[in-house]
């Protein structure tokens, strides 16, 4: 037997903020870093020199610069204090768009981060429904000629935050995963394991436009945060003190009658003086949750609301699914924490469903009666890492080991076999 | 990077976290390292201050002595990591070599909490290495048995065991060097090479004298076969009383477990490296080629709009399709990869050169 198959596997899920990476097992992953390489980027710019020995000067010093760079928190740190590092972001709404900036940042996370050789561990990614299968190749290709992983296996996030909600309530794999992530959004039904490609909804608000537009509140209301810095500032914002209304009028009034009680302040020292600033944090509050619901106040190309949306996919669903569908939407994705952000998404759903099962009711003039859609949003704590934790769930399973592409498969038949996937073609 | 660091990061995330925890968390989290060194903390609502945190380790010599448990050396070592807040329980839980008892209450608050649970976050270094101190720190007593020479096989990760001889005066770490692939052997044998020649420099004077050999040294006569057939040689150290001495000890020892990992991390980079270059390349290359394929396309359709020179263009257009030929075969060559099942058939007839026809021709409808 292999012996990697008796050691956990190796799960990484990585976002497009964040990238969540662990042993299979495990309820919480080892690490949750931000998903960003700094590149020392210096030497690429510079003016070549025609003779012999500078040329081999500077490839070599070429070749240092190009395995000198840093990832996650570090890297964040390291561009702030020195110039000679460039951020870049590998992953961009859910895709990944520089495989040689994600190549490194893998390479850190099983070296330094988790520190185990990759040939020791199966390993479990994660990618969005909407990926193309090229870039499943890639990932494959990187996976087993770089490192040299005995298995691999590319699952899809939806299907594993299903598998989370799996554990901590009932075996159910129909549902429809709510994904709100940092760069992407994505409504996915999917039908016992099988997701319903047909159906899969994307919504082009995300994470990053919740900070963007609290950023953008700040600013116009004049608040002295520091320009560099107002990003940064705005996503802290948003993760602390950020929350879903039920009502966006009675909230203003709220905060207009008890400011003492909802404005928040915001403390920070500027980085390039070093002086220390304050500001006040008001209706950013509930309104930056609120593009979900009300997309019109943040962009003027997208109006359909959450809720919507999620009907929308549901309603171009099979109809024998459709009833479980209602009963099962699940929240996955670090962009879903605002506090009371389910209860809202369930009132707000239940309002659609019952106006439609109203109409047709009247349509037919109270001859039928239909019964009552169950209309369920669930939630459960581990939100934030819910696809991580579906893997690490999955990737315990004994069956997991059976369901990789292996090394040997790769040398047979190429980086084609991580096209299809094994849960399109159903493994539950 | 040169070496990895003796603090865990994983269990040092997982410590602070546990200890900056406000309210108290259920926690059972099991990590693994280097293949073989398991790490399991444990911790309750019900008992906030303390956390277990169990260790396996390979027992490095397979000496029957040592696979009773833990020399007292190794204890004491243990035990002064931080004699406050880390107690060793007794026995150890079921699977692992060593159990200790967190008392989070005992750590000192502020910048020193991260400086103790990095200390503590670092035990495995220290069981490690505490028990081949044990063997080396002997290279510095003389007294040495007649023909007592006998490699000491030593098993850090179970696919790969080392050895370390013991000689009148000095210490010989021999390294052979298994790799899965073939690509590896020869990356590492570039490496080994260069870290030959590097070490024997004037510069590296004090660092102990490496060599690498494709067979196995004289001193490795009579051991297993197996453990002497190797496709990527033997790397051995010679290791001389002066880097043991007081606090070189330590580093010499933590460098010499991890040489193995040293040298996957390397060729695993090295590995990545080369496939960015060959994708930058690949680029460029492909590159090349669509500019090639706008141009022709412009030049086709400059010509159908028919100019002053069609004698010679007429005679010119064999050799140019000829080229494209060659350029449509390129690209074929290239597209097959990404297939799609029964769409061959459009393939070839995209692939084929488009045949433009001048705006003022006219095609009979039939």
């Amino acid at each position: 037997m292999d012996p990697a198959t008796s050691r956990p596997a190796v799960v990484i899920d990585n976002g497009t903020g964040y990238t969540k990476m662990g042993f299979a097992g495990n309820v919480e992953p080892c690490f949750i870093v931000p998903t960003v390489v700094a590149v020392n980027e210096s030497f690429l710019n510079q003016s070549r020199s025609s003779s012999k020995a500078s040329w081999l000067a500077q490839h070599s010093a070429g070749v240092m610069a190009d395995l000198d760079f840093f990832i996650g928190d570090e890297a964040v740190a390291r561009s702030r204090s020195s110039t000679t590092y460039n951020l870049s972001y590998p992953i961009q709404h859910g895709q990944v768009e520089n495989w040689d900036a994600m190549e490194r940042f893998w390479q850190q996370c099983i070296f330094n981060y988790l520190r185990c050789d990759p040939e020791d561990h199966y390993f479990l990614l994660t990618e969005s429904p909407l990926t193309a299968p090229e870039s499943r190749e890639y990932t494959g290709e990187i996976m087993f000629e770089t490192f040299n992983v005995p298995g691999l296996y590319i699952g899809v996030n939806s299907v594993l935050a299903l598998a989370a909600g799996y554990t901590t309530s009932k075996c159910e794999m129909t549902g429809v995963v709510v994904d709100v992530g940092d760069g992407a959004t994505h409504v996915v039904p999917v039908a016992d394991g099988y997701v319903i490609g047909s159906s899969i909804k994307s919504v082009p608000i995300a994470g990053k436009d919740v900070t963007l537009f609290v950023q953008q509140l700040m600013r116009e209301r004049g608040e002295h945060v520091p320009p560099e810095d107002s990003f940064e500032v705005a996503r802290k914002v948003k993760e602390t003190y950020c929350y879903t209304c039920s009502d966006i009028v009675k909230e203003f009034n709220k905060h207009d009658k008890e400011p003492a009680k909802y404005v928040k302040q915001w403390r920070g020292i500027k980085p390039k003086t070093g002086a220390p600033y304050s500001c006040d944090i008001g209706y950013e509050r509930f309104l930056g949750p609120e593009v979900f619901f009300n997309p019109e106040i943040y962009s003027s190309e997208f109006s359909t609301p959450l809720p919507a949306v999620i009907d929308k996919c549901i309603q171009s669903a099979p109809i024998d699914t459709r009833r479980a569908l209602y009963k099962n939407i699940v929240l996955s994705g670090g962009s879903t924490m605002f506090k009371d952000f389910h209860r809202r998404l369930q009132r707000d759903l239940k309002k659609i469903v019952d106006a439609r099962v109203l109409a047709s009711e009247a349509r037919l003039g109270g001859e039928i009666r239909s019964q009552p859609v169950e209309v369920n949003v669930v939630s459960h704590p581990i939100q934030r890492f819910a696809v991580w934790f579906g893997g690490s769930v999955l990737a315990s399973t004994p069956e997991f080991f059976a369901a990789c592409h292996t090394k040997a498969e790769y040398e047979e038949y190429g980086a084609s076999i991580c096209r299809t996937n094994p849960v399109f073609k159903g493994m539950y | 990077m040169a070496c990895f660091e003796r603090a865990s990061p994983a269990l040092k995330d997982v410590l602070l976290k546990l200890y900056r925890a406000e309210k108290p968390m259920e926690m059972d989290h099991h990590l693994h390292e280097f293949g073989a060194v398991k790490y399991r903390i444990q911790s309750s609502a019900s008992d906030p201050h303390h956390a277990y945190l169990s260790i396996s380790t390979p027992l490095l010599s397979q000496d029957t002595l040592q696979s009773l448990g833990l020399s007292h050396y190794t204890r004491e070592m243990v035990k002064g990591i931080s004699s406050d807040a880390v107690e060793i329980v007794e026995p150890a839980k079921e699977g692992y070599l060593l159990t200790l008892r967190l008392n989070f209450d005992k750590i000192p608050s502020g910048k020193d909490s991260v400086k103790v649970i990095t200390e503590i976050s670092a035990v495995q270094a220290v069981l490690l290495s505490s028990q081949l101190k044990e063997m080396l720190q002997n290279v510095n007593s003389q007294v040495t048995f007649q023909g007592m020479y006998k490699p000491i096989k030593l098993v850090y990760h179970p696919r790969e065991p080392f050895f370390v001889v013991r000689q009148p005066k000095k210490i010989i770490a021999v390294f052979p060097m298994r790799f899965k692939e073939n690509s590896d052997v020869i990356i590492a044998t570039a490496f080994f090479q260069e870290l030959m020649d590097v070490g024997s420099s004037k510069e590296w004077a004090k660092a102990p004298p490496c060599t690498w050999s494709p067979i196995p040294p004289p001193e490795l006569r009579g051991e297993l076969i197996e453990d002497l057939s190797t496709n990527g040689g033997f790397v051995t150290f010679d290791i001389l009383p002066c880097h043991v001495e007081g606090k070189r000890l330590d580093k010499t020892v933590w460098s010499l477990l991890n040489f193995y990992a040293y040298v996957k991390y390397h060729v695993k980079c090295t590995r990545g490296f080369i496939q960015r270059r060959i994708r930058k390349r690949l680029e460029s290359l492909v590159e090349v080629l669509q500019k090639a394929s706008s141009e022709e396309e412009q030049q086709q359709i400059k010509k159908d709009k028919g100019y002053k020179y069609m004698r010679k263009m007429v005679s010119k257009s064999k050799n140019f399709k000829r080229r494209c030929g060659n350029l449509s075969r390129k690209i074929k060559r290239i597209r097959p990869r990404i297939k799609i099942r029964g769409c061959g058939r459009f393939h070839r007839r995209w692939l084929r050169f488009p045949n433009f026809c001048s705006s003022k021709g006219y095609t009979k409808l039939e």
